[in-house]
């Protein structure tokens, strides 16, 4: 690469140095020449307040270029065609600028509208699907094509001549309006009926509920829905699928058909998110994929732990499995569960158990943030499944299984390649009446403490009747 | 603890005539963990489940099953399995310290049946209870603040001020007419025992009791 030192050089008195307005002419000659770079007749901007997000035409592009400046980071032209080169520079940059939360902050921000970013990634993504990577090409990709239908779905237009609204985003909002609110399906669509109205004739609104969710369905990230014994002795999973049964209780899977009713209903049923894709997103997103390496590239002071990454934990499993760490793309995850009364009161007794995975290769301000809390089962109740629960797990542990040998092909925007992604889990965090549901040892009674085992000198209290471990 | 704290030879203040010699038990490793649990064989997971036991359960061991966690195959490696909720933890210490040391009422864990188990086990003369006729006393234990005492705590609390996103507006939370908080989350549990636990205990207690 070569010097790109004028891009973020000071200007004396508001006024642009000769070698900036030579160097943006070079930056345009160099984007121009790149045919993939045009997309409906204008590039790229990559200026502060366009940031790669607009496509405008060279000459407005040089304009914004001049009295603006560059984004921050732009050192490497990614978006213009330029393979991303890792530079040291640029990795200390990223770390300094992560530390906190105001970053993330920061990244929400840059552009006003969600609705707009959310379809902006996916079209990046699909974009550099298929310009960039050849290995994908070749694959029947069913996701990229779906990506691209949801695109030409964004792009057009409410009605012909709406400039601020697309098909999509105006779904979205009312989604989100629906989902806020908890509009019913019925009002919603008696609502899209008057808005239909109002509108233009001949406009692109999608006019019920059903037709409105099928749209949205390509962004992805469903859910399985899989059904469980009430008993939690099994699941109607993989080989059991067709089962009506369970094999160790005997109890019905369905409840009985009421006399109006002609779909089964089953007793009980787990809601699964599967974890594989939720993970590949993030380093679609070019939001998110840069960060993805943090873990590796940040700088550990000794003696300070800011991240499980500085941790012995992590260092041994580093030290065991080199092939692993070498990528420093691997995820690593941990588990969290405990019961949770979704209605609120103490006096129903119900407990769903959620299980949520957490990233921990991302920045410390960023992996306890609630997007980046992956959940990834829902245990319906209403009682606890106890030690049953690695029935439950089964689906979690078999992909987990999956992501540790067999790998995932990911496609990286901000290296703009594919990797084969892995993923290990590295510890789970639970309070203590769930630590024993999920290892295996009991801690009730004298032999509570998983560290000590059977070498502690616990004694029951005479009149407490509570077990002592303080025998000093 | 170190083999030559002096709490070990302690024989009045805590166990009666009792030196603790032994050290921390040995720390078994992910696969020993592995080759115990796999020793007893897998359950049937449902309503029974909780029913079946492994021979040995509750003697020489705790294990109830071989969790599913054991099949991904790096996890005997790993240093840490399972970790537990700090947060939560703390809170519940926090509570148990403050309720204690302010006496309240249903909450202290300074109760009736934990002062006769202390007779039975340690040394402390000043924290018998007193047989007055048909009635008990419990006299006050030096950890306790007085009643007076435990007003200006609340009092204090009452009027603190945090930045902004600190905490929670802890002043709201104080009841200063029962001698009570209410509604304590678990991160203004935290930032209690980190800044004003201390700070509050230092200002009122006359002398906290001997303990570990």
């Amino acid at each position: 690469m070569d010097d790109r030192s004028w891009m973020y050089r000071d200007s004396p008195q508001g006024l642009r140095r000769m070698d900036y307005c030579n160097g943006v002419q070079g930056f345009i000659n160099f984007a121009t020449s790149i045919p993939r770079n045009f997309t409906d007749g204008g590039i790229r901007c990559p200026c502060k307040k366009c940031k790669n997000l607009k496509f405008l035409h060279q000459h407005v592009v040089t304009m914004h270029l001049l009295t603006k400046g560059f984004m921050k980071d732009y050192l490497c032209w990614y978006a213009h065609g330029e393979l991303f080169v890792l530079n040291e520079n640029m990795v200390e940059r990223v770390v300094g600028s992560t530390s906190s939360a105001s970053n993330m902050h920061e990244v929400g921000n840059d552009n006003s509208n969600p609705y707009r970013n959310m379809v902006m990634d996916a079209m990046r993504m699909s974009e550099g699907n298929v310009s960039e990577c050849p290995i994908v090409e070749e694959e029947p990709n069913a996701d990229a094509v779906r990506f691209f239908d949801m695109l030409k779905d964004s792009d057009e237009p409410l009605w012909d001549g709406c400039t601020n609204h697309s098909k999509l985003l105006a779904v979205a909002h009312v989604f989100t309006i629906k989902s806020d609110h908890g509009l019913s399906e019925a009002g919603y669509d008696k609502i899209i009926k008057w808005a239909r109205n109002i509108l233009l004739e001949g406009n692109r609104l999608k006019e019920n509920f059903y037709v409105a969710k099928s749209m949205m369905k390509p962004l992805g990230l469903g859910y399985l829905k899989i059904d469980i014994c009430p008993n939690f002795c099994m699941l109607y999973y993989l080989e059991n699928v067709e089962l009506t049964e369970c094999i160790t209780c005997g109890h019905s899977r369905y409840k009985p058909r009421t006399d109006r009713g002609k779909t089964l209903v089953a007793y009980k049923k787990l809601r699964y998110f599967s974890i594989t894709p939720r993970l590949q997103r993030l380093f679609m997103s070019p939001r998110t994929a840069e960060y993805v390496t943090w873990h590796q590239s940040h700088h550990a002071v000794d003696g300070v732990m800011v991240h499980p990454s500085d941790g012995e934990a992590w260092k041994h499993f580093n030290s065991v499995y080199p092939h692993f760490s070498a990528e420093s793309r691997n995820v690593r995850l941990g588990l969290c569960t405990d019961g949770f009364n979704p209605f609120g009161s103490f006096s129903t007794p119900y407990s769903c158990w959620p299980v949520i995975l957490m990233v921990y290769n991302l920045p410390r301000g960023m992996c306890m943030r609630p997007e980046f809390m992956f959940l990834s089962m829902v245990i319906p109740g209403s009682s606890s499944p106890g030690r049953n629960i690695d029935v439950c797990l089964r689906p979690l542990i078999d992909e987990l299984t999956q992501l540790w040998s067999s790998r995932a092909l990911t496609y990286d925007i901000s290296r703009k390649q594919n990797f084969v992604m892995r993923a290990a889990l590295m510890w789970t965090i639970n309070d203590f009446p769930a630590y024993g549901m999920v290892s295996g040892w009991s801690t009730h009674g004298k032999l509570t403490c998983p560290y000590c085992m059977e070498n502690n000198k616990a004694f029951t209290l005479t009149n407490g009747g509570k077990t002592s471990f303080f025998l000093l | 603890m170190p083999p030559n704290h002096r709490y070990r030879k302690n024989k009045n203040d805590f166990f009666v005539g009792r030196v603790e010699k032994d050290v921390a038990p040995p720390r078994f490793s992910g696969e020993e963990s592995h080759d115990a649990v796999s020793e007893y064989g897998d359950i049937v997971f449902g309503l029974q489940s909780g029913k079946h036991k492994f021979p040995g359960f509750g003697l020489t061991h705790n294990w109830v099953k071989r969790s599913m966690f054991w099949e991904l195959s790096y996890w005997k490696t790993n240093l840490l399995r399972h970790n537990l909720d700090v947060m939560h933890i703390e809170k519940n210490v926090f509570e148990n310290i403050f309720n204690t040391v302010m006496d309240v009422k249903g909450k202290t864990k300074d109760n009736i049946k934990a002062r006769l188990d202390v007779a039975l086990f340690c040394n402390r003369k000043n924290m018998k209870l007193v047989c007055d006729g048909s009635r008990v006393a419990k006299p006050r234990a030096s950890f306790m603040l007085e009643k007076n005492a435990q007003l200006l705590v609340y009092k204090w609390l009452k009027s603190l001020h945090f930045p902004d996103r600190h905490a929670s507006n802890i002043s709201r939370l104080v009841n200063t007419e029962e001698c009570r908080l209410f509604g304590m989350k678990s991160h203004d549990c935290h930032m209690f025992m980190q800044n004003l636990g201390l700070r509050a205990l230092q200002l009122y207690s006359r002398k906290l009791a001997v303990g570990p």
